[in-house]
């Protein structure tokens, strides 16, 4: 009798209750306990039984919790996403306190088994989205994930295009705010950058602390962004165009002066822009990839090389210098490195363009970004919403930044979504 | 819809427009955009009694099969003829004026090019970029503002010195330009709200068109007098004047850039009706196939039939007007009384 009161379960049980580890699987399969050890968790087998405990003890190394190197701030969280999901989720999660906020992941790898966490607020985020992202995520079927781009070069709408479809981040205030306004938001195991679904162009315009300071501060920097948008696209070629067809249009002093610079130099503006421009981006890849001491004797010869000297030596003039560094820093401007890329890449074929058919190029060239840019979707959103979409008060948010207190909707995306996200008559000193 | 009619409209109309009105010549739009309402009109009722189809589609409906297939002919191939006209206008202008040295046909070819993507994109794509291309287009026209102090209101008078005669001579020219409205009776089917609302929303496109071609004319006279008639690009010549802190002068390159962004514009809507015309004449399921080899034959248009710009400012002057108002007004005019015919007759029945 007493045999058959001890029954498997219960002696299970009383032992999983006895064990001081918070977190027991039972495991039944054989490749459920490789599963455990190699995902770093002791596995408890015993004898005669056909289950056995995975314990959740596993711990790797991970780094702590350092101010995010990518996108700094001066007004601002200073805590940045790590490598571990789980820090990161609980970073999140200290933000954005309501159960409404939902997480689903998903492994993917065939054999680094990523986990992926789309994480969402129900209620604002549009269903079908969801949907969507997981569609894509489970058609991802590769060795492994050891980067958020892996991911992004998957699921994004347009292979082809050299603007990002999606944003990455490594601030949590950024991810917070995304999903506040009803993005969803995937985050990568192994990785302190999370993807940000959808976006729109001028969603990459926008910094975080556009939002901190004042929004007279946060309009100007935006018009500033979009004016040395402008600049890193087109000056070079418009230097290019104006100096080789146009010059009538350059007043006559101006003119003089260039032309003396001019003088010397042998090649045509458009071999003397190109020349400049490689060397600038070799300049800034060498800087980038080296070790920090090497880095900066790159810069040094660099800067005398592509500089000074170079003018000296009558190799290039010194208004095209002067052109070159302006749109080198230009292309600083944009707060999404990705999008800055995307500007670098753009600006060849545009140079190329405006040497061979003058200020006509240029706009040749304008035209066909405007086209591809208003054939691009990410996530089914168009790429240029809310600008030319029709949609209410398109500018709040994108080329100006409206005071927090006017910025009463969300914005739209596609589908069904809740407009409102805040009270009425809130702004400071109304009753 | 706006930069489609304006962009060519704004380079060559005051010249001609100035030969018969002369002082009066700022009159001529607001005459002459009659016609552009009354077109809008038509086409609005047309599309209501026929929605979510174009007028391809139910011009066989109107007029039988045969009698369907003529009028869409007429019309595909007047689309395709003009827009090869437009063409040549654009490619003409800058190789006469900007860059002289570069062969004509490089300027259509590219234009052709950018607009045969933004058409193969389709509808959505032209009228998104459309927006982002028109702003920047109104923002440069702007600039002639900057000639503010240079105006001679005396240029303006006498006021109607020979009757009103030549000022409706004048704006017939005009009327060419606003029978392009019929443009729209391709795009309302692919409006989500095109009810009132597009009846109302075409009516200001008509507004703003008559009004920006007025601020041009009044700033043409008003700057040239009556010499205006003697050139070919009127405008291209004010702008040239322009000159602010005796720093910023000769504007006239940045202008016909922006130029090219109108251009864009309205080649890319004319391609796209008549690629979509041609594919729906012809049966096609879908019309992006042909776009490339339309633009190709619309290439040779607007070299075989103009051999130069006299011609081309002649046509304007003594063919366009009658030609672009009787396929764009009048016929469809025909097609609406028809319709309107067999569905009181049916309604009897």
């Amino acid at each position: 009798m007493k045999e058959k009161e001890f029954d498997e379960s219960d002696f299970l049980c009383s032992i999983k209750n006895h064990l001081p580890v918070s977190n027991i699987k039972r495991v039944s399969t054989f490749s459920a306990c490789i599963d455990a050890v190699a995902n770093g968790n002791p596995v408890l087998l015993f004898d005669g039984y056909e289950e056995a405990f995975s314990l959740g003890l596993v711990k790797f190394e991970k780094r702590s919790i350092e101010e995010p190197q990518a996108e700094t701030s001066i007004r601002g969280p200073r805590e940045g996403f790590t490598e571990s999901l789980g820090v990161n989720t609980s970073l999140l999660r200290r933000i954005i306190k309501d159960p409404a906020l939902k997480m689903k992941s998903i492994h993917v790898g065939k054999y680094t088994k990523t986990k992926v966490v789309i994480s969402y607020i129900e209620g604002l985020v549009d269903k079908a989205l969801i949907v969507e992202i997981e569609n894509r995520l489970n058609r991802i079927n590769i060795d492994g994930v050891l980067e958020s781009g892996y991911i992004e070069q998957f699921i994004e709408d347009q292979p082809y295009s050299p603007f990002p479809q999606l944003l990455y981040t490594e601030r949590p205030d950024v991810v917070s705010a995304n999903l506040l306004e009803g993005r969803a938001v995937l985050m990568i195991e192994g990785t302190p950058f999370s993807l940000v679904a959808p976006v729109s162009f001028f969603s990459l315009f926008q910094s975080q602390e556009d939002y901190y300071e004042r929004f007279w501060v946060g309009t100007f920097i935006r018009a500033l962004r979009f004016l040395f948008l402008v600049i890193a696209l087109f000056l070079p070629s418009t230097y290019v165009a104006i100096t080789t067809f146009h010059q009538e249009m350059v007043p006559t002093d101006l003119l003089l002066s260039i032309a003396s610079s001019r003088e010397t130099v042998p090649f045509p503006a458009f071999v003397e822009v190109i020349i400049m421009e490689v060397a600038f981006e070799a300049l800034r890849e060498a800087g980038i990839r080296l070790p920090k001491q090497v880095g900066s004797a790159v810069s040094i010869v660099g800067a005398l090389v592509i500089g000074q000297a170079a003018v000296q030596a009558g190799i290039v003039s010194a208004p095209m210098l002067i052109v070159v560094s302006i749109t080198g820093i230009a292309s600083f401007m944009v707060p999404r490195y990705s999008v800055g890329l995307a500007i670098r890449l753009l600006r060849f074929p545009i140079i190329l363009l405006g040497a061979s058919l003058g200020l006509i190029g240029v706009m040749l060239a304008l035209i066909m970004i405007i086209i591809h840019l208003s054939t691009l979707r990410s996530f089914g959103i168009p790429y240029l919403s809310p600008i030319n979409t029709l949609q209410k008060h398109p500018f709040k948010d994108t080329i100006f930044r409206s005071p927090l207190w006017k910025m009463k909707s969300r914005p739209h995306f596609t589908g069904n979504y809740q407009e409102k996200r805040q009270g009425t008559n809130i702004k400071p000193g109304s009753k | 819809m706006v930069p489609t009619i304006i962009a060519t409209g704004v380079l060559s109309i005051p010249s001609i427009a100035g030969r018969f009105a002369r002082h009066d010549m700022w009159m001529t739009p607001i005459i002459g955009s009659v016609i552009g309402f009354i077109t809008v009109f038509i086409v609005w009722k047309l599309h209501q009694l026929y929605p979510k189809m174009t007028p391809i589609q139910y011009s066989e409906k109107i007029l039988g099969k045969a009698g369907g297939k003529l009028f869409s002919f007429l019309i595909v191939f007047f689309y395709i003829h003009n827009t090869g006209i437009v063409i040549r206008q654009y490619s003409d202008f800058i190789t006469g004026n900007v860059l002289q040295q570069t062969p004509s046909i490089i300027f259509s070819i590219t234009i052709l090019f950018v607009s045969a993507l933004a058409v193969r994109g389709g509808i959505e794509v032209i009228a998104r970029s459309a927006v982002i291309c028109t702003t920047i287009f109104m923002i440069t026209s702007l600039a002639l503002l900057l000639l503010i102090k240079d105006l001679e209101l005396g240029y303006m008078l006498p006021l109607l010195e020979n009757g009103w005669l030549p000022v409706l001579k004048g704006s017939f020219i005009h009327n060419a330009w606003f029978s392009e409205f019929f443009l729209l009776a391709f795009i309302f089917p692919f409006v989500h709200h095109s009810g009132k609302k597009g009846l109302k929303s075409g009516m200001k496109t008509c507004l703003y068109v008559m009004l920006i071609l007025f601020y041009v004319h009044f700033f043409v006279l008003t700057m040239l007098g009556v010499s205006s008639v003697n050139q070919f690009y009127p405008v291209y010549s004010i702008v040239r004047a322009i000159r602010v802190f005796g720093f910023f002068e000769n504007f006239e390159v940045i202008i016909t850039a922006s130029w090219v962004l109108g251009n864009f514009v309205k080649v890319s809507v004319f391609l796209f009706v008549a690629s979509l015309g041609l594919a729906q004449l012809l049966n096609l399921s879908d019309y992006r196939l042909i776009v490339f080899p339309l633009s190709l034959l619309l290439l040779l248009f607007s070299y075989w039939d103009i051999p130069n710009i006299v011609v081309l400012t002649d046509y304007m002057t003594k063919i366009q007007p009658f030609y672009f108002v009787s396929v764009q007004t009048v016929l469809p005019l025909v097609l609406l009384l028809i319709a309107l015919a067999r569905k009181k007759r049916s309604e009897h029945v």
